[in-house]
């Protein structure tokens, strides 16, 4: 079987290349009949071409690295990318999902060679500064143009500390990610570096708070734990770390900021409800015309009452109120019932935000604002399970093997454990121009490697 | 050798992913077809006399009572008339069927000019409504 597979390879590689070249020609010949048929087919030689560069490479490069975890990780994710990239073909938005697999590939391997080369403590020091450096910003700006830095009370909710995110959540995703190896950071240095690390902490987990983010509370004190577990030794220091950290994260999540300023949420259309609206013509006044258009439309109320991105839940049009709060959990239901339409392998990568459509009166958001949701929209149960399984194996093998791993792992995975508890409520792994993707996955790859500086 | 073999197994993977990911769009397609069309024809027309509400944007969407609901059923259709996207709100709680980017796979479709027509009488209605006291 060797030596045949081998000069089957031989043959093969170079027979699709001369096919392609063919398939090229006969795209761009002076034959209608030759143009009918290459057009297309010069496009699926170039993918299956691409697709046998790329396997060739990595299976090349997964044979150097060996059957190591790391491998075994990479590989996972790869296919993860492979399958990215290949929803092209079957995506609602073939260039969106092309543009996005590739970027997102980049980014994936930016992160890998990232993790091989450089040591894990330089690339903490990289997450940790880069949040800094948000935070103080955010608090400048807070000083320079406080209508940017600060978003208005809305229904049921005060003001919130948006810094230089584009909405509260954005920034607070960062500090909940970078808030571990901050910490971390600020312990296991001395001196003035420790005093800057130690008051960066304190900033990031302040505006967390004033974010009123609970997502990125809860993924900071997801990280937290996890990075205290596996950071200290069992017994009572511990504990009081636990303690504290519970504590933290009950002041955080129980400030509330006073919702009395003035709202500027959403409201019903400006057309008054439709059960005001007269039908038929009963008065006066009514031309000739008119009055044989509402004969003709006896049941006309009007304009529709609400928005596109309220339809759902719409006090005006009779709906019941079904949720309460930010209506995340409506959405959730939604996008589950639209990626039950393709739960196999979904509509494309990167169209999330093209296929999910909030129609939620309690919503408000153009994503779920679930990273499983959303990978379950663009690439089905198989990209979901690609995509989530190396990430959850590196992470539970951390927490299983707490002795086996040194100090930059397992800062590395709290992080990872943190992220994927903010996948929960945000969509945002995926997406590479994300505030929070690139610390994600440089610490996922950090864990994996499992090198130590 | 071995990896060559590697390499024809994802290649074969990736053909099977591709196959699948297609037919998965074909049915999607013709299902949300399906459900518009039956949507379409319960109201009987873009030009129905249960005509309810509009919205008037570039959207067109119009709904129909229906089922005893002033807005039974939603239909919108794209720039050229295809039905892509429509509401069941008959049961109680809404249904929505969409083709979303996919608007050019519409089976059903309407001459654009009745659309254009349709907005300008309900336009004129919306005014006379507006005026009634």
């Amino acid at each position: 079987v060797g030596p045949t597979a081998e000069a089957a390879r031989r043959v093969a590689v170079p027979w699709a290349i001369a096919l392609s070249v063919l398939a090229f020609a006969a795209g761009s010949s002076s034959v209608h009949g030759a143009v009918r048929v290459g057009g297309p087919l010069r496009w699926v030689f170039l993918f299956v071409l691409a697709g046998v560069g790329i396997a060739l490479a990595g299976a090349r490069a997964v044979a150097a690295l060996g059957a190591s975890a790391f491998a075994r990780f990479v590989a996972g994710l790869a296919a993860f990318g492979v399958l990215a990239l290949l929803s092209t073909a079957w995506s609602v938005d073939p260039s969106l999902t092309f543009q996005r697999a590739a970027s997102f590939c980049v980014l994936l391997l930016a992160a890998a060679t990232l993790a091989i080369g450089l040591r894990p403590r330089e690339i903490f020091v990289g997450i940790a500064g880069g949040a800094a450096a948000v935070a103080v910003l955010s608090l400048v700006l807070l000083v320079i143009d406080h209508d940017a830095a600060v978003q208005p009370a809305t229904a049921g909710s005060g003001w919130r500390f948006r810094g230089f995110g584009m909405n509260p959540n954005t920034a607070a995703m960062l500090y909940a990610l970078a808030l571990v190896p901050t910490i971390w950071l600020a312990c296991s240095e001395s001196g003035r570096a420790r005093a800057a690390w130690a008051l960066a902490s304190l900033l990031l987990y302040v505006e967390i708070v004033l974010s009123q983010s609970r997502g990125a509370l809860v993924a900071a004190l997801a990280a937290g734990v996890v990075g205290a577990y596996l950071l200290m030794p069992l017994g009572r220091r511990l504990a009081v770390v636990l303690v504290a950290i519970a504590a933290a994260f009950a002041i955080g999540i129980s400030v509330r900021i006073d919702a009395s300023a003035p709202v500027a949420g959403r409201g019903p259309a400006v057309v008054p409800p439709p059960s005001s609206l007269p039908a038929g013509c009963s008065k006066a006044p009514c031309s000739a015309n008119e009055t044989r258009l509402r004969r003709l439309y006896p049941d006309f109320l009007g304009v529709f009452p609400s928005r596109p991105q309220d339809e759902i839940g719409h006090p005006a049009l009779g709906d019941a109120a079904s949720s309460t709060g930010s209506g995340r959990v409506d959405a959730w239901k939604g996008a589950l019932r639209q990626a039950r339409s393709r739960p196999v392998l979904g509509y494309g990568f990167g169209t999330e935000a093209k296929v999910f459509v909030d129609r939620w009166y309690f919503f408000e958001g153009n994503l779920p604002e679930n990273s499983y949701i959303g990978l379950l929209l663009q690439v089905g149960v198989v990209g979901l399970l690609l995509f989530a399984v190396p990430l959850f194996v590196v992470s539970f093998v951390a927490v299983f093997r707490r002795r086996a791993i040194g100090a930059e792992r397992a800062v590395a995975a709290a992080v990872v454990c943190g992220g994927l508890v903010l996948m929960l409520v945000q969509s945002f792994a995926y997406s590479v121009g994300n505030i929070a993707t690139l610390p994600f996955w440089l610490s996922a790859f950090v864990l994996a490697a499992g090198r130590s500086s | 050798v071995k990896r060559f073999g590697v390499v024809l197994a994802i290649v074969a993977l990736a053909v099977v992913a591709v196959t699948v990911g297609r037919r998965e769009r074909s049915h999607f397609v013709a299902a949300q077809n399906r459900h518009l069309r039956e949507l379409f024809a319960a109201v009987g027309g873009i030009d129905a006399r249960t005509i309810a509400s509009w919205r008037p944007d570039a959207a067109n969407c119009f709904w129909y009572a229906a089922g005893g609901k002033r807005y039974g059923i939603s239909l919108c259709f794209d720039g050229e008339g295809r039905l892509v996207s429509g509401a069941d709100r008959r049961s109680g709680s809404a249904v929505y069927w969409d083709l979303g980017r996919l608007s050019s796979r519409a089976a059903v479709r309407v001459p654009s000019g009745s659309i254009a027509a349709l907005n300008r009488k309900l336009r004129r209605l919306q005014v006379e409504l507006a005026s009634t006291p």
